[in-house]
């Protein structure tokens, strides 16, 4: 890989050696992407993964633009299983 | 109790996954407020299609967080959606580029020479080192008065293991961006190489700075212009190739 640039190499590496990410990888209406989360269910996008031609046009699915996505790992219960209470024979 | 509080009420959560339709991606103004805090203008159709290119065009490395990018793997099907997109009718390229990867730069710039629909590049600011290929790669190419264009030899970055092969190596690299910068602009291949490697202009390096009205003298850049004179040639370029189109369907009618 060949960078061709007029800005000083030192300036564009530096930190080159550290660890990008977290990335978290998420379908959202369809499309599936790579973001870096940046408060508990929002996320900055940093590329899409797969998704119809079409969306690659469109402003807010560009990276860097934020998005609102729901963590997988933290699913939320569907509101009915709330009430499900197990009775204690009472 | 109100409807609201009703223990089966169901209807703020996630529906069961299925295919998403296309009612589903349309992006929601108020959603994105409500959830982000932002929202896009909304915009009107437009037949034209921009696309900017600003910072570091990033390629096969993840440059750190300091480098505002491009990315490549975001552009290359943002251009292919752009010609087959039947409601845009040209392109419009904005440039604000230092440069960046030289694989990337000259695939988005083969990409953008090979659309069939009108395209129209516009360099503000600078469009430098690869930014140059990409710059000449559309039909037409403006660039503002104030606009630079810096032209300068690859630098090696990374292990040299044997210095004349290295050499070989980055005259080859070299050799790929000047026949493609010759090949698709006025400039001939001895005043690029002559740019390229004139010294005593630029401090840290080889090369030159062309400012504006130097790029069309030199005939890397079409004419001197803004975003108004761009827009008008592409518009003129999108008539012009309707008008053929008509006549290529009259044609077969008779």
């Amino acid at each position: 890989m060949t960078i061709y640039t007029a800005m000083p190499l030192e300036l564009v590496l530096d930190g080159m050696g550290n660890e990008p990410g977290p990335f978290v990888e998420t379908t959202v209406k369809g499309m599936t992407m790579q973001l870096v989360p940046v408060a508990p269910g929002v996320g900055r996008i940093v590329r899409l993964l797969s998704a119809p031609l079409d969306c690659y046009l469109k402003t807010e699915y560009a990276p860097g633009q934020l998005i609102g996505y729901m963590p997988q790992d933290e699913p939320i219960p569907p509101a009915s299983s709330l009430y499900d209470v197990p009775r204690f024979g009472m | 109790m109100s409807d609201k509080e009703k223990p089966d009420q169901t209807s703020e959560q996630p529906g069961p996954p299925g295919p998403p339709s296309e009612e589903a991606r349309k992006p929601s103004a108020t959603e994105a407020v409500v959830q982000l805090g932002q929202t896009t203008v909304p915009s009107a159709e437009s037949n034209v299609f921009c696309l900017t290119i600003i910072g570091q065009i990033e390629g096969h490395l993840i440059l750190p967080p300091q480098n505002k990018t491009t990315k490549y793997e975001h552009v290359i099907p943002q251009l292919i959606a752009a010609e087959q997109n039947s409601k845009i009718e040209g392109l419009l390229i904005v440039l604000n580029t230092v440069g960046g990867d030289v694989e990337a730069g000259l695939a988005i710039a083969e990409m953008i020479s090979s659309l069939t629909k009108p395209s129209v590049a516009l360099v503000l600011g600078g469009g430098h080192s690869i930014g140059v290929p990409i710059a000449v790669s559309a039909d037409a190419s403006y660039i503002a008065e104030t606009a630079t264009m810096t032209i300068h030899p690859i630098r090696m970055n990374g292990l040299v293991i044997g210095v004349p092969q290295t050499f070989d190596y980055l005259e080859k690299m070299q050799e790929r961006v000047t026949r493609f910068v010759i090949g698709h602009s006025k400039v001939s291949e001895q005043t690029f190489k002559e740019l390229m490697f004139k010294t005593g202009e630029l401090t840290r390096d080889i090369g030159t700075t062309v400012i504006g009205q130097d790029a069309v003298k030199h005939g890397l850049i079409d004419a001197v212009g803004g975003v108004g004179d761009a827009l008008r040639e592409l518009n003129r370029r999108i008539n012009e190739r309707k008008v053929k189109a008509g006549a290529k369907e009259g044609a077969i009618v008779q």
